[in-house]
């Protein structure tokens, strides 16, 4: 699939020349023309449909926090959480680049995608987690997986 | 609603084209490619946005420029030059059918801009595991936490909020439309504005690979009819679900509404199925542009050719489809709509005598390459898109007689 980079404005690219057909004189266009005959119904559906799908009632407040499945960490909780031999047996026990991360990880006041539960590791990397469409070990909160991604995205450069 | 005819043979193609080859894998995903090349770094780097106090991460290893790139060929030194063609005046094109449905309704049905989207609550979704992976999103089968229903959300990599916008107003217009995918809901990341689309849940484990029923052209019939191109017709983007015996066009993030003589972009569509106007820059295209699209799915089930024009950039794409359709009738084609081919790519295409369909039929497809078959694959594949049958006019041809089929093949065995 390849990049729509929108269309211009289709105003300024109409043709000078009008296409006519027998058909478009033939027809007054006012009697077809009037808004006031369309009625969007499958748009008036969809609105109809969303809301039985979220529930008249939003249920948000009721929810209790849980706790994050791939997740966000600020810094007390990783100190209190991370060794140096971890994050090492993690890096495949390269010395250098457990030092990399490790101060990362102490400098950083939040870091992120560090999936804990699954693979039972410090380091998920996209791979990791979803080179497959196995189902994940648990279920994950959306706005997780969005931040996960958000930050492969930055990574890519798709935020540029 | 009757699904086609050859049903049946879904099923074996079904299986052969479920598991690409490692190096189709690659093709398809050249950021894995890269990603793996850098990997110990990715992942401790990751956050290096999000906080200005981080170390600079190190630079990720380059890859060769031999694994990116394969060496130059005489055809990439000649596609490199290529410009666009150019169009005269005089011979603009419109849609034969379906042509004023936007200059008949209001703008509110077709100004996708001034969408102003409700957001709904992203908390209330939770994602089961990956299903697919596209360039512009990242889809998931996920649960509605607070219904406990199963549904396909599709997180939007960030793109134009227009692109956006024509996607939720093409689906809200598309609501309960036949083999339709359903939007449920649309919400969006507060801290990233990441929005993610939520759909109804499509069982199908695969994700891709079907061929064209009657239901596709009933589906297509159905989006050109409210004023509404595809325009990214592929078998990756038609989903069945096998319990439910249901079919669903999928994927809307590239349709557009048409409007009588407008110029399109025409970087849309999959290269393998690419109508030629799109690969000759004829941007005043229409609805005609997805019966090609088909037509070229068609073709590869019929003659078990995958893709049927297996162009290797969109220049190749159109030399490919001059080897078998003919280039004196692309010269036709071209003259008709005072199109001059960009002197490279004409060269590139060269002369080619067109290929009888026949030339396609071997063992191994005769059993599928019935003539219904062929002659509905040669009504849609025409270079002059308004040649090609109307998606109902297509849900007419006698390949969609079970009864005149069945007969049919029943002759030719006794």
């Amino acid at each position: 699939m390849e990049v729509d980079t929108g269309n211009s404005c289709f105003i300024e690219k109409l043709p000078v020349e009008r296409y006519t057909s027998t058909r478009e004189t033939k027809k007054p266009p006012e009697t077809n023309k009037s808004p006031a005959a369309f009625v969007n119904h499958a748009a008036i559906a969809w609105h109809e449909n969303r809301r039985k799908w979220v529930g008249e009632v939003s249920r948000k407040s009721e929810r209790m926090p849980k706790d994050p499945v791939i997740s966000r960490h600020n810094q007390s909780q990783l100190l209190s959480y991370v060794s140096l031999e971890e994050v090492s047996s993690c890096a495949g026990h390269d010395i250098d680049i457990a030092m990399h991360a490790f101060l990362y990880l102490k400098m950083a006041n939040r870091t992120c995608s560090i999936y804990s539960r699954v693979n039972k590791c410090w380091t998920t990397t996209y791979e990791e987690l979803l080179s497959t469409t196995d189902p994940f070990s648990e279920r994950i909160p959306l706005t997780e997986m969005v931040d996960f991604l958000v930050d492969i995205w930055h990574d890519e450069g798709l935020f540029d | 609603m009757a699904l086609r005819p050859s049903h049946f043979f879904i099923v074996s193609f079904y299986h052969r084209l479920l598991s690409p080859s490692p190096a189709t894998s690659l093709l398809l995903f050249p950021s894995l490619l890269r990603r793996f090349s850098s990997k110990t770094s990715v992942s401790l780097t990751r956050h290096k946005n999000k906080s200005s106090s981080l170390p600079p991460p190190p630079p990720p290893p380059p890859l060769p420029s031999s694994l990116l790139r394969p060496s130059a060929t005489l055809s990439e030194a000649l596609a490199q030059k290529i410009g666009k063609s150019i169009r005269r005046p005089g011979v603009p094109s419109k849609a034969r059918v379906y042509t004023d449905i936007n200059v008949i309704r209001p703008k509110e049905y077709w100004d996708y801009e001034s969408l102003t989207v409700q957001w709904g609550e992203q908390d209330d979704y939770e994602v089961v595991r990956k299903v697919g992976r596209g360039k512009y999103s990242e889809v998931f089968e996920g649960i509605h936490t607070t219904n406990n229903e199963k549904c396909i959300i599709k997180i939007l990599k960030p793109v134009k909020k227009k692109k956006i916008k024509r996607e939720i107003k093409i689906l809200q217009n598309l609501c309960g439309g036949p083999n339709i995918v359903k939007l449920l809901d649309i919400v969006r990341d507060q801290q990233s504005k990441t929005p993610s689309l939520i759909f109804e849940y499509v069982n199908n484990t695969d994700f891709k690979v079907l061929y064209p029923t009657l239901s596709d052209f009933d589906a297509l019939d159905y989006c050109h009819s409210q004023g509404i191109m595809h325009r990214d017709v592929k078998p990756h983007n038609v989903m069945i679900d096998h319990e439910q015996r249901k079919l669903r066009l999928i994927d809307w993030g590239l349709a557009e509404f048409y409007h009588p003589g407008k110029e399109y972009n025409v970087r849309v569509a999959s290269r393998y199925f690419k109508g030629p106007e799109l690969l000759v820059d004829l941007q005043d295209y229409d609805y005609s542009l997805d019966l090609w699209s088909l037509g070229c799915m068609f073709a590869g089930m019929i003659f078990r050719k995958e893709p049927f024009f297996y162009g290797h950039d969109n220049y190749d794409q159109l030399v490919k489809i001059g080897k078998v359709l003919g280039t004196d009738e692309l010269n036709s084609y071209l003259n008709k709509y005072r199109l001059e081919l960009d002197p490279h790519l004409a060269a590139l295409v060269g002369r080619h005598s067109r290929k009888p369909w026949a030339k396609f039929i071997n063992s191994e497809n005769q059993h599928l390459a019935v003539p219904e078959a062929v002659d509905f694959v040669d009504k849609l594949l025409r270079y002059d898109h308004q040649e090609r049958p109307t998606a109902k006019e297509a849900m007419a041809h006698p390949y969609f007689y079970p009864v005149r089929n069945a007969e049919s093949s029943r002759t030719r065995t006794h």
